[in-house]
């Protein structure tokens, strides 16, 4: 089955409408939350209860449980922004606009949370809160993309050409994102390497590793729920002056 | 249980930096949500003053 009949067979494209987007994730957000505290709940649990404290960093090393996943989010969330952002951009589809807007703040959140529980760590092991070694001062500069974005597209009155400038600032700082990745084996850095891989075994403890995946789900499950929520603010923003708007607001006042 | 605590705020000299890294984890969360959920309030209200320049 291709990409294609996949689209059409699950009418994936309906939500590019701003009307069919709202109430669908209006719907989806209490469920979202729900699987975020359930996610948050398990992975505190298996990480401060069930996982052993380890032999050589005590008790500092949980930590990992907040750091790499915020870290893999600020990565990820960059990538979906440029990506909706060039989609917007090339194919003025205007939800993909709109969605590459509501991903920044929650993404540049993520990278901030990575940097300062990084730092929180690496106190305690490394001796120093911060050094400027390729990893963490990619992961900086991610910050500032972040930011770059967002400072941008609110300095340009006009929605559309923000959006363009947006999505070409968005698209050159992706290059960004596998310089952070491989930062740890192209450079001698004090940041440790990779603890868990796509290609090879986790050189990680089961509950540590569980632990640390529930967490990212807990993060994933958060990061849509409050992405949604900003886009639907978004959407309601740029579509002030239509019908289903004004339907919608009058049914909120006679609520 | 009460290790637990104590491992969570302190108390080996290294758990210390734990729990900070939690709670302004928690906190920029919040802030997030919280700053999301006003902006959403706000649109659905019909605030004009509150554009998209307002994150």
């Amino acid at each position: 089955m291709t990409m294609l009949s996949l689209v059409q067979r699950w009418r994936i494209y309906r939500f590019a409408s701003p009307v069919s987007f709202y109430h669908f994730t209006r719907a989806l957000n209490p469920w979202l939350w729900a699987l975020a505290l359930v996610f948050a709940a398990a992975g505190l649990w298996v990480g401060f209860v069930v996982a052993p404290t380890d032999a050589t960093q005590g008790e500092a090393y949980r930590i990992i449980y907040i750091h790499v996943p915020a870290a893999w989010m600020s990565m990820i969330l960059y990538v979906a922004m440029a990506g909706w952002a060039v989609l917007g951009w090339a194919w003025k589809v205007r939800m993909a606009s709109v969605l590459a807007r509501a991903i920044a703040p929650t993404g540049a959140m993520f990278t901030f949370v990575a940097l300062v529980t990084g730092a929180l760590w690496g106190k305690p092991t490394w001796g120093t809160y911060w050094v400027w070694d390729a990893r963490l001062t990619s992961e900086l500069i991610l910050l500032f993309l972040y930011l770059g974005y967002m400072s941008l597209t609110a300095s340009i009155e006009d929605t559309r050409r923000s959006d363009h400038a947006g999505a070409l600032l968005a698209a050159v700082g992706v290059v960004n994102v596998p310089i952070i990745y491989f930062s740890v084996v192209w450079w001698n850095t004090l940041h440790q390497g990779a603890s868990v891989s796509l290609t090879a075994a986790p050189k990680m403890a089961m509950t540590m590793l569980t632990a640390m995946l529930l967490m990212t789900f807990a993060c994933w499950a958060y990061a849509f729920a409050v992405v949604f929520t900003r886009a639907r603010a978004l959407a309601l923003a740029r579509d002030a002056g239509h019908e289903w708007v004004r339907a919608l607001r009058q049914s909120k006042e006679a609520a | 249980m009460a290790e637990m605590i104590a491992a969570l705020i302190h108390l080996d000299g290294y758990g210390k930096f734990v729990w900070p890294s939690y709670l302004i984890t928690v906190l920029c969360m919040a802030l997030d949500a919280w700053l999301a959920q006003r902006q959403l309030n706000r649109m659905q209200g019909g605030r004009q003053d509150d554009n998209l320049d307002n994150w």
